[in-house]
């Protein structure tokens, strides 16, 4: 009863009224003044009308190349990479999405307070859309709204589980004590991260030393979107339009693919902007009503943090950048793969701060491991784009309708996450045995750390910093 | 007076630099100041710079380099560490612009 008369009401005003709709509410709930709950709504729902705008426009000219390029050249990328940014607006625009920012809210509030972990999740609750997406999945495919829900918090359990075994590690490695990076789609690639850097270590790759800061100033501007938009833009016009270059109208088209990649490069992180800063008085008030509540007494507060935090360090900018030129060839050889990436070149920094902590900032370690898990990452990326555009078309979004249309698909890299990736497969077959035994590893991998937390966490102290790790280490007094 | 024109900076110029603009528009208000802010990646400091007419930095992503105009940690006023201390930070670099 209750669910139709949401899915009525859904109907009728569609996301640009209902997401915005679903922040003021939760946000008087945490107690914010109206004035501000009225101003995060309006952004969330201006940020996600102006991202509809843009990925239609940019819709519009890259899907006919796209579709030319695998036509005419036989290369077979038709998944292009539309970036975060494109997958949050979309992942907040489907019903599984408005219905999850609240239910996410108050589990990873209730996770903190029956201490099932130190984590005080909330203080980054923009990236939940990571965890959406997978929800998202299951009901595109199962039409089960239980499973789906279920399924979210059980990779949101998985997520902090994970992030609390890195906690330390990150923490010291940024500078930001008693605080963990929580993203989704990070934490999902650590078990391959971690396996990585024990064997690198092994291979005496610890030994080897570059300096980031140097390297930095020779390529940074690769990392500028705007140009790293013209370079991919012309490489795509080129490989696309190939049959037509000995035309004028040939160049024409490279000519206007090379500078749209460009400006949706620069323009869309603005407009996601106005979206994302429609959370900001969310999470401050969720952080401050807890606080001050009865219960945020004498309690540990390990702040998420966003992985912006880490961007802008010297070592993991660095091996960002020179994991661009890899991403974009080996998109081209590798078997099987389907998605041309994009957007997700400038975010690729991001995804080198759990390779570059646990290696303390050795980029020429980090910079294998990325890459090796970036072929991993483009798999699992593949294997759900057609999903995905579903996903995305039937949410509305335009561009994803054009491409479906076309033969085409859209795709970011936040669905590459590979331990969300491998659960929702689980998940998917629907088996209790399957779901049960996933479930059982988690619990099986929850014990063991929560019982041998220190250790573990000094384990990955010592075999990042070797010779100059110092045990217990009292930490920064913080008031919050 | 003339308002504050502040680069926040974050990661892709995105979430984190957003996020941080309103929450300076909201200190400063409350003290009296007027703000105009873009947010912008590191990538594209010296760009936005040569476009000139900034007055100050704030970053929750690392910035390096030194750029002659006063530049601010805002990672712990964004999520909620030591806001006090930067709010006082803040303001005396602000006290000493000017304004007019």
């Amino acid at each position: 009863m209750f669910m139709s008369v949401l899915k009525s009401f859904f109907d009728t005003f569609g996301n640009f009224i209902m997401v915005p709709l679903m922040i003021f509410v939760i946000c008087k709930l945490f107690k914010a003044p109206t004035k501000k709950a009225f101003a995060s709504a309006v952004l969330v729902g201006v940020g996600l009308k102006g991202m509809a705008f843009i990925t239609s426009a940019f819709g519009a000219v890259l899907t006919p190349l796209v579709q030319q390029m695998v036509k005419s050249s036989g290369i077979n990328l038709p998944a292009l990479d539309i970036g975060w940014q494109a997958v949050a607006s979309v992942a907040y625009s489907t019903q599984i999405g408005i219905m999850f920012i609240g239910v996410g809210l108050i589990f990873q509030i209730l996770l903190w307070l029956i201490k099932w972990t130190d984590i005080f999740m909330p203080s980054d609750l923009w990236n939940n859309y990571s965890i959406i997406v997978w929800g998202s999945v299951l009901y595109q495919l199962q039409h089960n709204l239980t499973m789906a829900f279920a399924l979210m918090l059980f990779i949101n359990m998985v997520i902090l589980l994970l992030a609390e075994v890195l906690q330390k590690r990150w923490s010291t490695y940024y500078h930001y004590p008693s605080c963990a990076m929580t993203a989704p789609h990070h934490n999902g690639d650590a078990p391959l991260y971690l396996v990585l850097n024990i064997l690198f270590s092994k291979l005496g790759m610890d030994k080897i030393k570059a300096d980031p800061a140097s390297i930095r100033k020779k390529i940074g501007f690769i990392g500028e979107p705007m140009y790293l938009g013209i370079i991919v833009g012309l490489l795509l016009g080129i490989v696309g339009g190939f049959s037509t270059l000995n035309t004028m109208a040939g160049w024409g088209q490279v000519a206007n693919v090379t500078i749209t990649c460009s400006a949706v490069m620069a323009i869309f992180p603005k407009v996601a902007g106005l979206f994302a800063s429609g959370f900001t008085t969310l999470t401050d008030y969720s952080r401050k009503t807890m606080k001050n509540s009865r219960f945020g007494k004498d309690r540990e507060f390990i702040l998420a943090v966003n992985d912006a935090l880490g961007y802008g360090e010297p070592a993991t900018l660095t091996t960002g950048l020179l994991v661009i030129p890899v991403a974009v060839i080996l998109a081209f050889l590798l078997p099987g793969n389907i998605v041309l990436p994009l957007m997700v070149l400038p975010s690729l920094p991001y995804m080198m701060e759990i390779p570059v902590c646990l290696s303390n900032g050795n980029i020429v370690k980090s910079w294998l491991m990325g890459c090796i898990v970036f072929c991993a990452k483009t798999a699992m990326a593949s294997y759900w784009a057609v999903t995905f555009t579903q996903i995305a078309a039937a949410t509305g979004f335009d561009a994803a309708s054009t491409a479906l249309t076309a033969g085409t698909f859209v795709i970011g890299f936040i669905m590459s996450n590979c331990t969300a990736g491998v659960i929702t497969m689980a998940f998917l077959t629907m088996n209790p045995i399957i779901i049960g035994a996933v479930v059982a590893v988690y619990l099986v991998f929850y014990v063991l750390f929560k019982k041998n937390k220190t250790a573990v966490h000094a384990y990955l102290e010592k075999s990042a910093m070797g010779n100059a790790y110092v045990p217990d280490k009292p930490e920064a007094e913080i008031t919050i | 007076m003339r308002p504050i024109k502040v680069l926040s900076v974050c990661g892709s110029g995105t979430v984190s630099s957003a996020m941080l603009s309103s929450k300076l528009e909201d200190v400063l208000a409350e003290h009296g100041y007027d703000m105009e802010s873009t947010e912008i990646a590191p990538g594209g400091l010296a760009m936005a710079l040569g476009n000139g007419g900034y007055d100050l930095i704030a970053y929750t992503s690392p910035v390096d380099d030194s750029y002659g105009i006063p530049v601010l940690n805002a990672t712990g006023f964004l999520v909620g560490i030591n806001e006090q201390e930067f709010v006082e930070e803040l303001l005396m670099v602000v006290s000493k612009l000017n304004l007019e």
